[in-house]
């Protein structure tokens, strides 16, 4: 395969994918390295065969980076040195930044750390990446039906969730 | 029959995911039953509610410089196939798992070990196309000549020339729009059931036999146009060192430490991690050698222009807290000097500045002389401040969208913002892909209005800087004020991608545009595709001034406690000239301002360009000198065939009993800010060599400190421990008194990060980024 087309295929899936992975790697590894993760994932899909990867192509994503944030988890003792360089040098931790930041999360996305990781991970397959269950199964290494009711138990909470008042940031409200 | 709250096939339905089979009987159930309809379309807004939140929640975008590395390692795949075609011990390929829709979660690192353990057997020369083929792979994309050495230079550089057209076209590929079977193809398979895995075995796209023919000679050649091209050439005309900021470009790094192990297994010889590490990421800086020793018999004057941007020094600042030593292009010797304030008197009268100078022996080199030329600007107070007509130029492209850069420009903004008054104009105009007026020249009384604008700005899109420049001095001319500031602050990372591009044309540009009398501050922001060459040339063609800003305190030093320093011009084109007396200066060296050296003729021509001071500002100048009776070390040039160079004349020419005694002597010339006739200083510097005062062990403390970081052959008995001591003794109580602190601790990053290197202030090893050898 010549590296044009190669080229412009890996773009359309950056365009198409970038955002929804950015977000998914963001709940397991955190937004600092978040983009590493996506990085990589990329370049594990440039160095697959596109015959392999056709066809399920958002699965096949997940799917790497899913196992690169998980093995970037194992790796923690690894990471830290980084994560005491971001404190120090990054204007990211800055006070103000950081009050600016905790401002701009949503609710939903607040309540969502409220749930278990598996429940989490499914509300984000589904709503924030857009995947069918077909495909979270294959993410998530479970049934379809198992997804299914994971999916289930985690709206239902969310629901509970938002019809109390919030006590963190002090918001009520339901549906 | 009810159905149960828990029933999993209520969301299923809701999400359109139940069961064709399952679709029949729960429908008939639903339709008896109103408490699960209720639930049912409470699921359905929920679902809506998560999918419009969660998708427009802000995500940690991939940087400019990552999505290039993915791009950039498009081709590796060929490269690795052909690597392991020709190279003897290569196992199978380790691709992404076959018929398995899951791949194993290490496969990721195998291959990358593949990729460093492919290296065939290479001889010196090679070396360099073979990291930049490394680099190309996994993203690197600046890559720098190594144009010092006569052998690579033809190598490197006619691949350089060749290939900078393909690099405009290769972008050009990326941002045409995706060609519709291949985007039909990535479509097709995402409606297609994902258990499909008939799928795996049918190829997409047939491979090109062109592309497995090519000779393996053009495969290195081509990697080299990639790693150049796509970070580098559509910007620097110029080979450039570059770095890597470790928060950033990890991966990069991880790779690039692989290519070291390569580089010095060939080599034998341990090439410095922290220099090599430079190659993954887009930054660009311009290495300059070191001014050399000039003899006065031959050389007796040294004429260049001020400079008072202080961009590196905080740069360099970066690198440091950062965990890597600069590269040697960031560090300007200048810059670091000018960062700092010094007590030098106030000029008296009219004066626009004073001039003052003083000798002290050489720290680094005891039996050598150091002359400290200070000028200080006159002050302005913030109420005497004339009017002032700004046009904030802001960079929106998609590189600028990180905390460190739009945030930063918004908030670094918003506080200049705040001192400005009634008489004062205020105008935004942003640049990305298109070009726009987000404010219109607007009173500076008028603060929530502007900080409203700031606010709202977001960034996304390429940059077309060409278009907003045009349109900022526009502004700025339309609404000039006589008298008063009109200037141009241009806050951007430099990452230059579209319209105006070339970087000689956009120098013109500015150029052109700084006789409308309009100045320009240059504020650059960020890290990993950081463009410091390019920055440096607009302030310097552009009447202006250039900051780097890393942090919010840096933002308020250059733009609230400096705010009349940046705006406020007191004098323009300032050149200094001296003349060396050869009675009692052998040869003289200028630490620094390697940039910014003019020819002896133009010291008196106004018509040529030279730096600009603002209000307040302090500008220093060190001179090293070798008296008469030392040793001078050997030019870099061949003796001459025909004539015998002069030595240290036995009796001064023109010496009197008037120049008896006198060092050197200083001219200066400058012009009113609003143009006009230039006006000359002199001055002399006579008499006994003195210890140095406070300011002056800073200054040499920086110096030192800068030729340590830049491997400078002159740094002779140079040593952080030598730094530590100049300037803990020197730390004042001035109100830089905590910045001078802060240096204090920067020199101790960068003693232990040069210690794990090899022995402080000893020579480094070979340097590939400069291109020297030992």
């Amino acid at each position: 395969m010549g590296a044009e087309p190669v080229q412009s295929w890996i773009q359309s899936a950056l365009d198409r994918y970038e955002a929804s992975l950015l977000r998914y790697a963001a709940g397991v590894v955190g937004s600092a390295a978040a983009p590493d993760v996506v990085q990589d994932t990329f370049l594990a899909l440039c160095r697959a065969e596109p015959e392999k990867v056709e066809g399920h192509l958002g699965p096949w994503l997940f799917v790497v980076c899913r196992n690169r944030a998980l093995e970037l988890l194992r790796e923690g003792s690894r990471l830290r040195p980084l994560e005491e360089q971001d404190v120090t040098g990054n204007p990211d931790s800055e006070p103000w930044r950081r009050v600016e930041r905790q401002q701009s999360f949503g609710r939903v996305q607040h309540l969502l750390q409220e749930l278990p990781d598996r429940q989490r991970e499914a509300v984000m397959l589904k709503f924030a990446a857009g995947l069918s269950y077909k495909e979270m199964a294959e993410v998530m290494e479970l049934s379809v039906s198992h997804v299914g009711v994971i999916l289930h138990t985690a709206l239902t909470r969310l629901r509970v969730l938002l019809a109390e008042p919030s006590e963190v940031l002090g918001v009520g409200g339901g549906l | 029959m009810s159905i149960a709250p828990d029933d999993p096939r209520l969301t299923a339905y809701a999400l359109g995911e139940l069961d064709p089979e399952a679709l029949q009987a729960f429908r008939a159930e639903l339709a008896e039953d109103p408490r699960a309809r209720a639930e049912l379309s409470a699921l359905r807004e929920l679902g809506a509610r998560l999918e419009r939140e969660l998708r427009s929640e802000p995500v940690p975008a991939l940087s400019a410089a990552q999505r290039e590395a993915i791009l950039a390692a498009v081709r590796a795949p060929e490269l690795r196939r052909r690597a392991a075609a020709t190279g003897p011990n290569h196992g199978p390929l380790a691709t992404a798992p076959g018929a398995s829709p899951t791949p194993a979660p290490g496969s990721v690192a195998p291959e990358r070990r593949l990729i460093a353990s492919a290296t065939p057997p290479l001889r010196w020369r090679h070396v360099g196309l073979w990291m930049a083929a490394i680099v190309s792979m996994l993203g690197a994309s600046v890559w720098l000549l190594n144009w010092q050495q006569a052998d690579e230079q033809p190598v490197v550089a006619s691949a350089s020339t060749e290939t900078s057209a393909q690099a405009y076209e290769v972008t050009g590929i990326l941002r045409r729009p995706t060609p519709s079977g291949l985007r039909e193809a990535v479509e097709f398979g995402q409606m297609r059931e994902p258990d499909d895995h008939e799928v795996a075995g049918a190829p997409s796209v047939p491979p090109t036999p062109e592309a497995a023919a090519a000779p393996v000679a053009n495969l290195w050649g081509d990697a080299i146009g990639e790693a150049y091209g796509s970070g580098h050439g559509r910007l620097a005309s110029k080979p450039s060192a570059a770095t890597v900021d470790p928060r950033m470009q990890r991966l990069s790094e991880k790779t690039v430490r692989r290519a070291e192990a390569v580089f010095n297994d060939e080599q034998g010889a341990g090439a410095p991690p922290g220099q090599l590490a430079a190659l993954g990421n887009r930054e660009a800086y311009d290495a300059v050698g070191d001014n050399p020793f000039l003899r006065v018999a031959t050389e007796p004057r040294s004429t260049f222009s001020i400079d008072v941007d202080t961009a590196s020094y905080a740069l360099v600042r970066r690198f440091l807290s950062s965990g890597s030593l600069p590269p040697r292009g960031a560090v300007r010797i200048e810059e670091l000097l000018n960062y700092f304030s010094y007590r030098y008197p106030e000029p008296s009268g009219d004066e626009p500045f004073s001039v003052v100078a003083n000798l002290a022996q050489a720290p680094w080199a005891p039996e050598h002389q150091l002359v400290r030329i200070g000028l200080q600007a006159r002050h302005v107070a913030q109420g005497a401040r004339p009017p002032a007509n700004l046009v904030f130029l802001i960079d929106v492209s998609g590189s600028m969208n990180a905390p460190n850069k739009l945030e930063l420009v918004k908030y670094g903004l918003r506080r200049l913002t705040e001192s400005l008054g009634a008489r004062d104009r205020v105008a935004i105009v942003v640049y990305a892909g298109a070009s726009g007026l987000v404010l219109p020249a607007t009173a500076g009384s008028r603060k929530s209005e502007i900080q409203q604008a700031l606010a709202q700005l977001e960034a996304g899109g390429s940059t077309n800087g060409g278009q907003g420049i045009e349109l900022a001095y526009s502004l700025a001319t339309q609404n000039f004020i006589r008298g008063g500031v009109n200037r141009v602050l241009l806050a951007t990372d430099g990452d230059f991608n579209v319209g105006v591009t070339n970087q000689s044309d956009l120098v013109e540009l500015i150029q052109r545009k700084a006789k409308t009398g309009v100045f320009l501050s240059v504020l650059g922001f960020g890290a990993g595709n950081y463009q410091d060459s390019m920055l440096e040339k607009l302030a310097d063609k552009g009447n202006g001034n250039y900051a780097y800003v890393d942090e919010p305190a840096e933002a308020e030093k250059v733009l609230v406690e400096q705010a009349s320093g940046t705006l406020v011009t007191v004098a323009k084109d300032v050149k200094l000239q001296l003349e060396f007396n050869p009675a009692e200066v052998a040869a003289f060296r200028l630490l620094g301002y390697e940039n910014r050296l003019l020819q002896h003729q133009d010291f008196n021509d106004d018509s040529k360009d030279a730096g600009e001071v603002g209000a307040g500002h302090s500008v220093t100048a060190l001179y090293e000198i070798i008296p008469v009776g030392g040793t001078v070390p050997s030019a870099d040039v061949d003796p001459l065939k025909y004539q015998t160079p002069a030595a240290a004349p036995a009796s001064p020419p023109l010496g009197t009993a008037q120049t008896q005694g006198e060092w050197l002597n200083i001219k200066l010339r400058y012009q009113p800010p609003e143009g006009g006739a230039s006006r000359l200083k002199e001055l002399a510097l006579r008499g006994p060599v003195n210890a140095m005062n406070e300011d002056f062990r800073f200054a040499a403390a920086l110096a030192e400190f800068g030729m340590l970081l830049r491997g400078s052959p002159h740094r002779g008995q140079a040593s952080y421990e030598q730094v530590l001591q100049l300037a803990q003794g020197a730390l004042g109580d001035g109100k830089d008194r905590q910045a001078r602190e802060q240096f204090v601790e920067l020199v101790r990053s960068a003693r232990r990060l040069a210690g794990a290197e090899g022995p402080a202030g000893k020579p480094r090893p070979y340097d590939p980024l400069n291109g020297s050898l030992p």
